[in-house]
């Protein structure tokens, strides 16, 4: 019950002697007080039962239970902690007053009752009620609000994480492979939601579109506006008929026509869109001032795609333009938002194009994914933390070699038996490559670890996730790659083997003693697991 | 999966299979738990036929181990394919099972 709603001129009065009783409770009931009466503690304690008493007079000599064990009794009881109580007595000695005090009683009035003096303390008591009452009031209320916002905050919470899976829902598998193409990509908005976006899409057996936008600000706003550019983007594509008819600055055209924002409230994104024909390598490429994609060389050498353009969404009369560039075998297209090269070190250093570059040289000849991992890894070393402020996307387009070196590729869900068939096939595999006897089963009982693993630790029971593998050979390595899309997995940095022991790391030891190169990389995305074991 | 096996003396000769792996792990366990558990807690593991195994195939050798030593028995391997033995070695298993290349004098030392 809230105190507030009780009428703080509700007195009990417990006195023993009926005269003294009847004379106390003439004088209250004058003063409009209403009065409860009881002659002892016990039956005072069975009137309180269940209900709020603003205020309690009682005599300290009493037979049985005194005024003071009364008084201790109510206080023990939560319900009556703001109950104010008042005894009467003839004591006024400096130990009488610091027990009654210790007991729980809230002030004194010495017999003979004055008139005049009782109904003072009382006022006094009633102020202190009213008090505590407005207080409790107060707290409630604050409580009361305090919960609708927590549960408000809750539900939109909950919100905003479906709307950041349905985000990555949209988005392509981590890595796709095409006749002559292998895509990948990282995406990593800043929180949970974010307003890049980007797809590669085929559009025929020898066509693929790709793209890649940022939404000006992140969060909410942002990432509806995505979605839909992203969903106006599927509709364009799908009602385009042909391959020949997607034309990538007509895309932009529309899209700005289509989003062009009247409010005023500087809504635009920037945006990288092209179209590449498979077999020539050649890709028409538009720019809306979004960073200029770079392409990477085989020989290793970095130059940015020349062309540029508005932004999407600003100017009604803007208009775009396409550039061509041929994506020779090897060479690898990295675009990438601007969350790249703006992420600021601790110092506010941006990471920048130069060094983008310089880095990107260095990883010449490596696969996308590992450009990707390393992009990735760089960038969390630069800024000091793994929690990325901007959205952050990059998309790597490579293109593979004509003349490959061999290539076991499978993708497998991560089951006891179908790991046992994929490492059988792989052994198999490797005999025909001429790959002797002894190096097979090691590499294959280390695939069928790191398997394993993920089946284990990745994964976990009943959660059969897909695993892509890929396997090379060349004229000094046996290579595999293995990505997934699971939890990151358990990786024990230093395995020590106990002969006899059942449960201990032995896998993890295998891997690590018959490989001679390692590399695991977690992310977001899916993990990356990369193994090396050198021919002599 | 049954796995073959024979009587030699006190001895239970038990043939493993080509794979021991992941896959089939726990039923591997499983049996030569219940052969152990038949009162044949000296075994010879014929690992002659197997060509693959991985650390799960390990585990069940060490487990089939731990069983039969709690009912004072022994378990020895027989004629490991020259790969299997490497992954033994390399795991030091080596040193915690006899491993033999005559079946008769296996029986004998389970």
């Amino acid at each position: 019950m809230s105190l507030s709603s009780v009428n703080s001129k509700k007195v009990l009065l417990v006195e023993d002697a009926i005269a003294e009783r009847m004379r106390l409770r003439a004088i209250l009931e004058r003063e409009g007080y209403q009065v409860l009466e009881a002659s002892d503690g016990e039956s005072a304690l069975s009137l309180l039962q269940g209900q709020t008493m603003p205020l309690i007079v009682s005599d300290w000599q009493m037979p049985g239970m005194s005024g003071l064990q009364l008084c201790r009794r109510i206080r023990q009881d939560k319900a009556h902690n703001s109950s104010y109580i008042l005894i009467l007595t003839g004591r006024n000695s400096r130990e009488d007053l610091l027990e009654a005090f210790a007991a729980g009683t809230d002030d004194f009035l010495p017999k003979p009752v004055d008139r005049d003096e009782l109904l003072a303390r009382l006022r006094v008591g009633r102020r202190l009620w009213q008090l505590q009452a407005d207080l409790s009031k107060q707290n409630e209320q604050v409580r009361q609000a305090l919960e609708r916002e927590t549960q408000a905050r809750a539900q939109v919470d909950a919100e905003l994480r479906a709307a950041s899976e349905l985000q990555l829902e949209l988005l392509p598998a981590p890595r796709c492979d095409f006749k002559t193409l292998q895509l990948v990509h990282l995406f990593q908005p800043a929180a949970g939601l974010g307003g890049d976006m980007l797809n590669y899409i085929e559009l025929n057996d020898n066509t693929v579109a790709f793209y890649l936008l940022d939404v000006c600000g992140h969060g909410v706003a942002s990432a509806l506006l995505s979605f839909a550019i992203a969903h106006e983007i599927g509709e364009m594509f799908s009602s385009a008929g042909s391959a020949d008819n997607v034309i990538p600055e007509q895309v932009m055209q529309r899209l700005n026509s289509r989003f062009l924002d009247r409010s005023g409230n500087a809504r635009y994104f920037t945006m990288v869109l092209g179209v590449i024909d498979q077999s020539s390598g050649k890709v028409r490429i538009c720019q809306a001032a979004h960073p200029p994609p770079l392409l990477q060389r085989q020989n290793g050498q970095v130059e940015p795609v020349a062309g540029g353009g508005l932004p999407v969404g600003v100017f009604e009369r803007a208009t775009f333009e396409s550039s061509e560039i041929t994506l020779q075998q090897g060479d690898q297209l990295i675009i990438f938002s601007d969350g790249l090269t703006e992420c600021e070190d601790p110092d506010g250093t941006q990471f920048g194009p130069e060094r983008l570059s310089t880095r990107l040289s260095s990883l010449r000849g490596h696969s996308p994914e590992y450009v990707l991992e390393d992009l990735r890894a760089a960038l969390v070393d630069w800024q000091g933390q793994d929690r990325f402020i901007d959205d952050l996307s990059i998309m790597i387009m490579a293109r593979r070699v004509a003349t490959q070196v061999p290539q076991f590729e499978q993708t497998l869900m991560s089951q006891p038996d179908e790991i046992a068939d994929t490492v059988d096939r792989l052994g198999e595999w490797l005999s025909t490559q001429g790959v002797e006897t002894d190096l097979a089963f090691q590499f294959c009982v280390c695939i069928a670890e790191a398997l394993n693993n993920i089946e284990e630790h990745g994964y976990g029971e009943g959660r059969p996730g897909p695993i892509a593998l890929n396997c090379r050979v060349s004229s000094d390595a046996l290579e595999c790659e293995i990505h997934d899309q699971a939890e990151p997995a358990r990786v024990p940095d230093q395995v020590e083997i106990v002969p006899g022991d059942v449960e201990s790391s032995r896998g993890w030891f295998i891997l690590k003693s018959w490989m001679d190169k390692l590399v695991y990389a977690p992310a977001i995305t899916g993990n990356h697991l990369r193994l090396v074991k050198f021919i002599d | 999966m049954k796995l073959t096996h024979t009587k030699l003396g006190d001895a239970l000769v038990a043939t493993l299979p080509e794979r021991l792996i992941k896959a089939n792990a726990s039923s591997v366990r499983d049996e030569l738990k219940a052969f152990i558990d038949q009162g044949n807690s000296r075994l010879v593991l014929d690992m002659s036929s197997t060509e693959f195994a991985d650390s799960s195939g390990l585990s069940v050798l060490i487990s089939a181990l731990k069983h039969a030593q709690t009912s004072n028995g022994e378990v020895v391997l027989l004629s490991p394919t020259r790969p299997i033995l490497s992954l033994l070695e390399l795991t030091r298993l080596h040193h915690v099972f006899q491993i033999y290349e005559d079946v008769n004098v296996a029986a004998a030392a389970s």
